[in-house]
């Protein structure tokens, strides 16, 4: 088989799909990811010839899925601008991309919202839609440090991260 | 210091008008700073923070129910009066031609005005309309209550 290196160096909305089919036939045995957003799939060339190992095709995954989500998340924060609408944050399409990498974006989200501490951002709302689950009360809508650690909670309870 | 918005989002922002007074935070917004709070994000939308008796919905007749709730009521302008408390809410068009509550500022006692900029830095600015622009659109209502 036929091993392929690919460079992404920018991101269209089909780019994604493609790279994680390619990824799921096992085709891929390095992959780097440069450039900052947009990025598009726009050098795919002939690499070495060996079976990447089940390590290797999961690394080239999570470092795939990591590069994206970062590059995501800058973008999202261009995006929104001065924006005080929660709705408009959300609607940002980098943010609605975050959304379209499904499953796998939760443990990323969820590493996120740890790491920003005492300040979290608005990952809510992408965690509901992603994960159906609701963890939040009534009570503590609006609070934003209590529905990360609501969140970070569930998280924990379902090995998501 | 310069702020970390672009300027093409408050395109009336000047350095002799405004300065900023906080750094950026996510944890409150716009709304919640009118009303004197850093601790929820305010919005319509689930799941964040907003007065129960106010209809979760972008209008200018919602934020005004959801102020009205801390004892504001319309009044006629922003003008410094002794004694008294004041907001400007904004709107602007969306482009399907509605009209869309998207900010609030609230009047200092020495008649400067303070804004949170969504998830950025808070300001005090000069007028109301210092911030006007492509995200906040004017400032529409004023509301007041008594100190």
């Amino acid at each position: 088989m036929q091993m392929q290196r690919i460079v992404v160096t920018s991101y269209t909305g089909a780019t994604y799909g493609s790279i994680r089919a390619l990824l799921s036939q096992n085709r891929v045995s390095h992959m780097s990811i440069t450039g900052s957003p947009p990025m598009n799939v726009d050098d795919v060339t002939t690499d070495a010839p060996r079976q990447p190992s089940l390590t290797e095709y999961q690394a080239n995954v999570v470092n795939f899925e990591q590069s994206l989500f970062n590059s995501l998340l800058t973008e999202w924060h261009e995006e929104r601008g001065i924006a005080s609408s929660a709705s408009e944050m959300i609607l940002c399409p980098s943010y609605q991309r975050i959304i379209a990498m499904g499953p796998a974006a939760i443990p990323l989200i969820l590493r996120q919202l740890r790491n920003e501490g005492d300040d979290p951002d608005h990952w809510f709302w992408a965690l509901e839609i992603i994960t159906g689950e609701d963890p939040i009360p009534e009570d503590a809508y609006g609070d934003t440090v209590r529905m990360a650690e609501l969140w970070l909670t569930w998280g924990r309870r379902q090995n998501a991260w | 210091m310069p702020g970390s918005w672009s300027p093409s989002n408050l395109p009336f922002l000047t350095e002799d008008n405004h300065s900023i007074e906080s750094p950026r935070k996510n944890r409150y917004n716009c709304l919640s700073w009118a009303a004197g709070s850093k601790r929820k994000w305010w919005s319509p939308i689930k799941p964040y923070f907003w007065p129960p008796e106010a209809p979760r919905e972008a209008t200018i007749e919602a934020f005004v129910r959801a102020f009205e709730t801390l004892g504001y009521a319309v009044c006629a302008d922003g003008s410094l009066e002794l004694g008294i408390e004041k907001l400007a809410i904004f709107a602007r068009t969306d482009p399907a031609g509605n009209l869309v509550a998207t900010h609030a500022a609230r009047q200092l006692p020495n008649g400067r005005w303070t804004s949170k900029l969504g998830p950025l830095e808070d300001i005090e600015h000069l007028r109301p309309e210092d911030v006007n622009g492509p995200t906040y659109g004017a400032p529409l209502r004023y509301m007041s209550r008594v100190k």
